[in-house]
């Protein structure tokens, strides 16, 4: 969880309103459909996160933990490649 | 009796067919078993279906009908998105565009009319029989005619325009029919007066869009407007949730359409239905071998996916406008002697309907991912192919449909004989899809019903 960037938290929190900001990492996000859209497009332009197509399922959405995840398992990833 | 080309129906892929024909100076026999007007369903076209309206010279008549005019699809989940009708220009620039939703009854009998007024012969009568030479060639059919005689006709090219009765597949002139991956479903249908539309000229929110209620997978529902009242509604399930509840299926449309989507069920309060409540189970299939010696099958007579983006009726005459010049070749005796002379016509529809596979299989599988790509990814390769625009092999297979592969971890080979034609399900799991049984004629509707209430539902092969 510590991988996310506080504005794509922010962002989130923001997105989910009128729910109060996630204080659980287990919380389901509750972003709708094209919240997730959104959200993807923000994570690619405001936080240079780029998500692969194959990334794209709502599981890697669905909490604050499977998104640390998957960012965690991204910068890793670009760390063993460089 | 003799002609160059026979057709086996009257539906909108036949009389395409005549009517591209009769542009070579081809006049065909067309073998209708169907009094017009007769209800059918698929109703909405994509824009490439549009297209070729136009190109048969039939938009003014189109017009004069006052077919609604579609401006696109929107798609409702959790939220909904919107996919335009639109064109490629010479520069292969996207541009704005519009089709047509047609009333089938209505549109079946203006296309099989204006086959007739370019040159066609409307017989009417049911094909009983594939008439085959010693070396399996088609050439001709027996045709039981209205008054109860039976005429053979003799033919060198035999058109299977049949749809979902699939004339040459059940003669065992084909190839095997197999199962499809959708072969679980069944779809209830039904005309009504009293939805609510959307109100713009054009646009997401024009009065004549198809639109498309999603609840989850495999469970969905369409409406399409078909006049400036009716509207054609339509519920896909898992069989098995239908024949679970022990309903008609006209009582189970009813109690199932406010369940599927809140926007679907704010739009049907108020519902009247002026036309029986329809029913097609298992509809998912494909022929092996659709092209051969002296035959070819057309759109539903060899194959079909899935309703969701409505690409039957699109599909089925765009086909016929493709088959056209490889038959007047084969008239003037091109590949008489080869094996298959429509190998090159059967390998290229069939390349172009496995795009179409790929889209509906991702957006079943990663619906996520799917709309993601509507909003921006490849919204313009999707764009193309919900316009239906799959036949260009300069474009096609897209960067998206090649992801979408990916995604699915299928690839897609048509170097080997004909095996391409193998459902991409039964090629990867053998279990999954078994060939139509040998000698188990696939049951009609109302006999399927009955052996559904009976559960003993399936006539399924080994």
């Amino acid at each position: 969880m510590e991988q996310i960037p506080q504005k794509l938290i922010d962002y989130i929190n923001e997105s989910r309103a009128p729910l109060p900001p996630v204080s659980d990492p287990e919380e389901p996000l509750q972003i709708d459909s094209l919240g997730l859209i959104r959200l993807v497009s923000f994570m690619e332009s405001d936080c240079g996160i780029r998500v692969e197509d194959e990334e794209l399922v709502a599981e890697n959405f669905a909490t604050l933990r499977s998104l640390g995840a998957l960012i965690a398992k991204k910068s890793q990833n670009a760390e063993t490649s460089s | 009796m003799k002609t160059d080309v026979l057709i086996i129906g009257g539906g909108p892929g036949g009389s395409a067919a005549s009517m591209f024909l009769s542009k070579e100076g081809i006049k065909p026999i067309i073998v209708e078993q169907e009094e017009f007007p007769r209800f059918h369903i698929g109703e909405s076209m994509t824009g490439e279906a549009g297209a070729l309206l136009r190109r048969l010279g039939l938009a003014d008549e189109m017009n004069k009908r006052r077919y609604p005019v579609k401006h696109g699809v929107r798609v409702f989940g959790t939220n909904s998105w919107f996919i335009p009708v639109a064109r490629r220009d010479e520069e292969w620039k996207i541009q704005l565009a519009s089709t047509w939703q047609v009333r089938r009854s209505d549109f079946d009998g203006m296309m099989l009319e204006e086959a007739q007024k370019r040159g066609a012969t409307v017989i009417r009568g049911t094909a009983i029989k594939a008439l085959q030479g010693s070396d399996g060639a088609v050439c001709g059919a027996t045709i039981r005619k209205a008054d109860g005689t039976t005429i053979d006709i003799n033919s060198e090219v035999l058109l299977d325009c049949s749809g979902m009765a699939t004339f040459l597949a059940n003669q065992r002139v084909t190839g095997p029919k197999y199962v499809g991956s959708y072969d679980k479903q069944i779809a209830f249908f039904a005309h009504l007066k009293g939805a609510i539309r959307d109100s713009d000229a054009s646009g997401e929110m024009a009065k004549n869009n198809t639109l498309i209620f999603y609840k989850k997978k495999y469970h969905w529902a369409w409406m399409i407007p078909i006049d400036d009242e009716v509207v054609s509604i339509g519920i896909v399930v898992p069989t098995a949730e239908f024949t679970e509840h022990k309903q008609s299926p006209s009582d189970f449309f009813q109690s199932y359409l406010p369940t599927i989507n809140p926007e679907l069920e704010r739009r049907t309060r108020a519902i009247e239905y002026v036309e029986k409540v329809h029913v097609i189970p298992n509809y998912s299939f494909q022929v092996r071998r659709f092209c051969g010696k002296g035959y070819i099958c057309i759109g539903d007579a060899h194959r079909f996916i899935d309703p969701i983006f409505s690409f039957g009726l699109s599909a089925t005459m765009r086909e016929a406008e493709f088959a056209v010049p490889h038959i007047t070749a084969f008239l003037k005796g091109d590949g008489r002697d080869k094996e298959n002379p429509f190998d090159d016509l059967q390998r290229f529809i069939e390349k172009a309907t496995d795009n179409l596979e790929d889209m509906v299989d991702l957006f079943w599988e990663q619906p996520f991912a799917f709309a993601t790509f509507v909003h921006y990814r490849y919204r313009h390769q999707l764009i193309d192919a919900f316009a239906g625009r799959v036949y260009e092999t300069e474009h096609q297979p897209s960067p998206a449909i090649l992801k979408f592969r990916k995604m699915l971890k299928r690839e897609r080979d048509y170097d080997h004989a004909d095996d391409y034609s193998i459902p991409i399900g039964s090629r990867y799991h053998p279990e999954r899809a078994p060939l139509w049984a040998p000698n188990c004629p696939v049951p009609g509707t109302e006999e399927w019903l009955r052996e559904a209430a009976g559960s003993s539902t399936e006539c399924a092969g080994v």
